[in-house]
């Protein structure tokens, strides 16, 4: 059997000792999509957080294989600098020495989500739905083996939205794995398994 | 060096694209002096220097004085509030590089050399203002001293960026001590009738302003107030950076 690339096992977490999450646990296999559904307030966006690396849990562990993409529910970019600027800035983070290579993806990227208009405008002045593709992007920029993404649709437009599940479905094709994390799922078909957050723990739905 | 580097010049970028920012910079300076021109008197005021001792009274024309301290104050406001933009306006987006990879000495370092460069050209324009309109003894030294100024309230800027993460707190924070400290007890004529003198040398811009007035009025030496001036400036540095990586760190 494949090592999951992405293992959650008995997250708690805690603040102003009101306990957000009580041993919340998640396997995300290879090349799957994982969604995670909730209500407002019961800790979705926590533990992404926490599976990600952004926030320490106060017990438990998060196993990651491979690299992580991450797009976070708020779109954080630098407001001052162009899209191509922005790329540019993540593509150092990320380590992504081979500039042709990267500013390929990033051209792919734009391509499919369909903001090249833009791609010299500084994310300030971006609509919503664009700021939130290039939200989306930079996460899939140095192609990640898993993308964990928070309420990533929750700004597009209805082509945007068929857009990205088309690029979702490319994804898994290539064994990428991919875990949602929204307060409405619509297309619970596309989806491998679903857990709901309640009471600070997941509970598999679907 | 590459990541130091690319962050550094699109660091750069972003402070040339604030365009209130920069009009601010060029417009604050030019602002300061022309009031101090039109308000000030140009009769001769005695006054004594920190770290020169109470022996030693400089005679200059009331104008003359105010036109240096007020450009040490105009650099420290802009140096404050530079840092201050520089930490805590992209706060989310630094913790995201962070998290992506970006290691967080590089990140601060890339900040910290465009809040540097960014002083050092404030310095220089202000100082050539005041240079323009006034004779200073070491015109050199002002610049020094103007610079590490910038420097050590770029810092606290920083610091304060770090610090907090709502804009109010952090404006007041800034605001205040730039005001009470540069604005008010470092002024040579305040301090020389100051009742209590202490707390006056140990505020952040005590050896900065020294410097500066010192190179201005006499020939004497700097030294000991650059010296203090950049421990300031290290002290300031440490706290910030440490704030900043407490803010910015990953658990990945």
């Amino acid at each position: 059997m494949m090592t999951p690339p992405l293992q959650v096992t008995g997250i708690a977490k805690c603040f102003a000792r009101k306990s957000i999450l009580v041993n919340a646990s998640l396997t995300v296999p290879s090349g799957s999509l994982v969604g995670i559904v909730g209500e407002n307030g019961t800790g979705k966006s926590t533990l992404l957080k926490i599976i990600v690396g952004a926030l320490r849990p106060d017990a438990g562990s998060v196993t990651r294989r491979g690299r992580i993409g991450y797009c976070p529910q708020d779109v954080t970019l630098f407001e001052e600098l162009t899209i191509h600027e922005n790329f540019k800035l993540f593509a150092a983070a990320y380590g992504l020495s081979d500039e042709k290579a990267w500013r390929k993806t990033a051209d792919e990227l734009i391509v499919k989500l369909s903001f090249r208009a833009y791609e010299h405008s500084m994310a300030k002045v971006l609509s919503g739905g664009t700021r939130q593709k290039l939200n989306l992007a930079i996460a899939l920029l140095h192609n990640p083996d898993v993308l964990v993404l928070d309420e990533p649709y929750a700004a597009f437009d209805w082509q945007t939205y068929l857009k990205f599940w088309e690029l979702a479905d490319e994804l898994r094709r290539t064994g990428k794995s991919l875990l949602i994390v929204s307060h409405l799922v619509y297309d619970r078909e596309k989806f491998d398994q679903i857990h709901e957050l309640r009471s600070g723990a997941l509970e598999r739905i679907q | 060096m590459t990541r130091i580097l690319t962050a550094l010049k699109l660091g750069c970028l972003e402070i040339s694209r604030n365009r209130t920012a920069l009009l601010l910079i060029l417009v604050l300076p030019a602002l300061f002096e022309t009031l101090i021109f039109i308000t000030t008197p140009n009769r001769v005021v005695s006054f004594e220097l920190a770290t020169l001792g109470a022996e030693e009274s400089i005679d200059v024309s009331a104008r003359a004085e105010a036109f240096v301290f007020m450009a040490v104050v105009a650099v420290a406001f802009i140096a404050g509030f530079a840092g201050l933009v520089l930490m805590q306006r992209s706060l989310d987006a630094q913790k995201r590089l962070v998290l992506n990879g970006f290691p967080i000495y590089q990140l601060f370092l890339s900040r910290l050399v465009s809040l540097l460069l960014l002083i050092l050209l404030v310095s220089i324009y202000t100082g050539c203002i005041v240079e323009a309109i006034t004779r200073s003894h070491r015109f050199a030294g002002v610049l020094i001293g103007l610079a590490l100024n910038g420097a050590v309230y770029g810092a606290y800027g920083l610091l304060i960026g770090a610090l907090w993460k709502r804009s109010l707190e952090s404006v007041l924070s800034i605001v205040l001590l730039t005001n009470i400290d540069v604005g008010w007890l470092q002024n040579p004529i305040f301090y020389t009738e100051a009742t209590n003198r202490t707390i006056i040398h140990y505020l952040p811009g005590y050896f900065p302003s020294q410097v500066a007035m010192v190179a201005a009025f006499t020939d004497s030496s700097i030294t000991n107030a650059t010296v203090g001036a950049l421990l300031y400036f290290f002290i300031l540095l440490f706290v910030a950076g440490g704030l900043a990586h407490h803010k910015l760190r990953a658990f990945a």
